[in-house]
């Protein structure tokens, strides 16, 4: 009776799409096909493999059938719970009368993380189907403890694929399913050779040492980072249409920065203060800090001007919480002083950064790459909402980078190819306008100003990278003045409405 | 519940789909939504459904915004769209277990409103059937039910009709008169007037997003057949909200008196005897039109008050002419459509 109450209490506790998901992807054929037939196969592959056992003490045809075991589930986990999730999601998605985050009253976080869960359960039931199996591998000899925990580095990124399914998905768009699957692809290429290359290394190492759990702490960390990033993003997707719906994600975004400092700690406490790599602190809370204003402006370009009602009902009486509320509110004015906010951070960082040469070069060289980037968020910004050119922002921003780096690089061609000869203040615009020209000059420099390589022709100086920065700066803050208006305009629209009229809703509509 | 749509505006670009209309109705009745294609019924009703905002203007549940709370809004309305998610993994019954659940119904509560719709519904055979593998009626059937399994006091339905045969119309027809005896307040658009007029009490009449025409049905015959002017603002002027309960409507005037267009006449008459039966009808000042079938039928169309063509009926039977029909020409639902919208669209 006690466990009888305690399923049903259960049942009633899980989420509504959790427990959809479940039902579909059991009674999906092509899961119970694709599951049919990577059982099959492994049977078959267990007895080749055992028939094939030559006893020998130094035997390691385990090995062998362990990576084809996971690697196999890895491959029917990202076919079944990231493509067959965004398939899914998308088609549900697609028919805006059938959206059922629109018909009920389901939150958009209960929508996501049902998907959410279900996949993860979904990965777990392929891994438990290939337990018999990884036992079958051990006994097969050549093993070792190491070689088995490699199955911990692929949750992760299993997971970080099924986020991605899910936020693709969400969008119910035929195109960015297609751009979906070009990323699976891709990411295959880059994904499956640094897997054998970390498994290689286990093997070779036959035991576990702290670099073994530094480096999947690490792993877990920049997962468990994205992860919430995309699950945020997917939020903001499915959340209902003129909602406060980048809430969320705009906070996140602005804390990444300092929450960066509370996963520098364990490898502070392990490495210890004097032998923790000098450079590491600053690189990485300026890793962080790109990502944060980049993703920020990449999102800026996106937004309208101004919110609606129901975000304004929200707006905090108080000027300090109404600034607040303005900052992370849907809207391209929070995004864009937000993203300028988080730059300031490594910009005044700089000049106290403790960096070797190298380091310094590519530093400057990434935050003017970051500074251009969001000068063109501005640029585009401005001539999308502060003229009558009928051009959304995105398109500006697109016809912007593809015509800087086309003009940048012509220089170089012109030059046979050589950046070393072209006058610096041309070499300087290139960088003001082309990120990918910055990021080369960037490398240039990097080679130049290593001791004993400098080029015949002379070399780039890291005061003209400094120039460079100083000058995206000049032209990234004469654009926001331009776009100053806009904004101010924006915050004195972002107060709450007069609300005397309004009636609530009631108990009944409340569900209570 | 009141339903009030209040200087409801929706703008597409520089299309204006549907353009500050107004009107309201209240529960225990079924509304007809009336317009060409393109009219701009199913953005209006997509935004009665939460699934939209409104450019400007607002819907409101009871005075509660739909635009401001339209989570609390979800629980007082269903919303039935014209189609329904063909999934090939997932059944009836996990389906509409999957909507009382997202609607926060638990454990015996649940169970007893599923079993309660699917009895209403009549889907007690198809719960173990995947949504892929049912007919247009069926999935009709169940798309009613995703839209009650809360209890909404509200039901909004776009072309609810559209595909069905003949008996799945009917047994529509059916459940939502038991619907509207039930107090809920049913607002569906559809193409097939006739099924309206059958059902509707009133009726909201769109064309090119604007409002052309809204009342019941009666005040809406009414003043296209001429006769007195309805109580109710039939056609409301910007701001205005045009009142479409009938509940409303009846207590404070007597029903409209519906004019005539006319009473149409078969009568049957001794072998050659028509053409002067005939000559003798068209004496009539009252009659508009006569015609001869065969040589023993005559086809009258007499047009006036009650009173006056019942005077003139009388004078038919006093001269003992056998009556084989006697059917009122009033203007019904189809023809208000047509005479009243150009079928402009956007």
């Amino acid at each position: 009776m006690v466990g009888k109450a305690f399923f049903e209490n259960l049942g009633e506790s899980l989420n509504p799409v959790f427990i959809k998901e479940m039902r579909q992807y059991f009674q999906n054929r092509r899961m119970v096909v694709f599951m049919g037939l990577l059982l099959i196969v492994q049977f078959i592959v267990a007895l080749f493999f055992a028939s094939a056992m030559t006893f020998d003490t130094d035997g390691d045809e385990g090995v062998a059938f362990f990576l084809l075991i996971i690697f196999a589930g890895a491959g029917l986990s990202v076919l079944l719970c990231s493509i067959g999730a965004e398939q899914r999601f998308a088609e549900e998605r697609s028919d805006k009368e059938l959206n059922y985050s629109m018909l009920t009253t389901l939150k958009p976080s209960a929508v996501i993380l049902g998907k959410l869960e279900g996949a993860m359960v979904m990965i777990l039931c392929i891994f438990s189907m290939l337990l018999p199996f990884l036992t079958a591998a051990y006994f097969m000899r050549g093993l070792s403890m190491a070689s088995l925990l490699v199955t911990l580095y692929l949750f992760p990124i299993l997971i970080l694929y099924a986020l991605a399914g899910i936020f693709a998905g969400s969008f119910g768009q035929k195109w960015v399913t297609v751009l979906f699957f070009v990323g699976i692809f891709n990411s295959a290429f880059g994904l499956v050779p640094a897997a054998f290359s970390i498994i290689d290394d286990l093997m070779d190492r036959g035991s576990l040492d702290s670099s073994f759990w530094i480096a999947l702490l690490v792993e877990y960390e920049i997962a468990l980072l994205l992860g919430v990033m995309l699950f945020l993003l997917s939020l903001a997707v499915v959340s209902p249409p003129k909602s406060n719906r980048l809430l969320p994600a705009k906070a996140y975004l602005f804390a990444l920065p300092f929450l960066s400092l509370i996963l520098m700690l364990p490898y502070y406490i392990i490495y210890g203060p004097a032998d923790f790599p000098p450079d590491a602190f600053y690189f990485i809370e300026f890793a962080f800090c790109f990502f944060s204003a980049a993703v920020l402006g990449i999102i800026a370009i996106f937004e309208m001007p101004t919110n609606s009602i129901r975000v304004y009902l929200k707006c905090p009486l108080n000027f300090i919480g109404r600034v607040l509320h303005f900052l992370f509110s849907t809207g391209f004015s929070g995004s864009l002083i937000l993203a300028f906010l988080i730059l300031a951070i490594p910009v005044a960082m700089y000049p106290f950064g403790d960096l070797s040469g190298d380091n310094t070069s590519q530093v400057c060289g990434f935050l003017c790459i970051l500074v251009s980037s969001l000068g063109y968020v501005l640029l585009s910004l401005v001539l999308s909402w502060r003229t009558k050119l009928p051009l959304p922002a995105w398109l500006w921003m697109i016809i912007f980078e593809v015509a800087g780096n086309v003009l940048a690089w012509i220089p170089v061609a012109v030059n046979s190819g050589e950046m070393r000869g072209i006058p610096f203040p041309v070499r300087i615009a290139s960088m003001l306008i082309s990120p990918t020209y910055c990021f080369m000059e960037t490398i240039e420099e990097s080679v130049a100003s290593t001791p004993g390589t400098a080029p015949r022709g002379g070399f780039f100086p890291l005061t003209i990278t400094h120039h460079a920065l100083f000058c995206s700066l000049a032209v990234a803050g004469v654009l926001f003045l331009i776009l100053l208006p806009a904004i101010v305009k924006a915050f004195r629209m972002h107060r709450r409405p007069d609300t005397g009229a309004v009636k609530p809703p009631t108990k009944e509509m409340l569900g209570k | 519940m009141k339903t009030e749509v209040r200087n409801l505006t929706r703008v597409f670009g520089k299309t204006v789909a549907v353009n500050d209309i107004s009107f309201s109705f209240e529960d225990g009745n079924i509304f007809g939504f009336i317009g060409p294609n393109g009219a701009g019924k199913t953005t209006t009703i997509r935004i009665m459904a939460t699934l939209d905002l409104a450019t400007s203007g607002d819907v409101f549940y009871d005075g509660v915004s739909a635009t401001l709370y339209p989570e609390a809004v979800r629980r007082v309305v269903g919303y039935m769209p014209d189609s329904l998610p063909g999934y090939k993994d997932i059944q009836v019954w996990e389906y509409l277990d999957f909507f009382a659940r997202s609607f926060g119904l638990k454990g015996a509560e649940r169970t007893r409103a599923l079993n309660d719709i699917v009895e209403f519904t009549n889907l007690g055979e198809l719960r173990g059937k995947f949504l892929y593998a049912l007919s247009k009626g069926m999935k009709q059937r169940v798309s009613l039910a995703r839209a009650l399994i809360h209890n909404p006091k509200v039901l909004i339905m776009d072309e609810p009709a559209a595909g069905l045969d003949p008996r799945a119309r009917h047994e529509l027809r059916t459940l939502l008169k038991i619907l509207a005896d039930q107090k809920k307040a049913i607002f569906l658009s559809s193409h097939i007037l006739s099924e309206l007029q059958d059902i509707c009490d009133g009726a909201v009449i769109i064309e090119q997003g604007k409002l052309l025409s809204a009342g019941t049905l009666n005040d809406l015959l009414a003043q296209v057949n001429g006769g007195a002017p309805a109580p109710t603002p039939a056609q409301p002027q910007p701001g205005e909200s045009a009142d479409l309960s009938a509940s409303d409507a009846a207590p404070a005037a007597p029903q409209p008196q519906a004019v005539p267009k006319g009473v149409s006449i078969m009568l049957k008459t001794p072998r050659g005897e028509a053409e002067p039966v005939r000559l003798k009808l068209l004496e009539h000042p009252l009659t508009r039109s006569v015609d001869l079938f065969d040589d023993d039928e005559v086809h009258a169309v007499i047009e006036g008050t009650d009173a006056e063509v019942s005077r003139v009926v009388g004078t038919v039977f006093a001269a003992g002419l056998t009556v084989l029909s006697f059917t009122r020409n009033q203007m019904g639902l189809e023809e208000l459509f047509m005479k009243i919208t150009q079928g402009k669209v956007q």
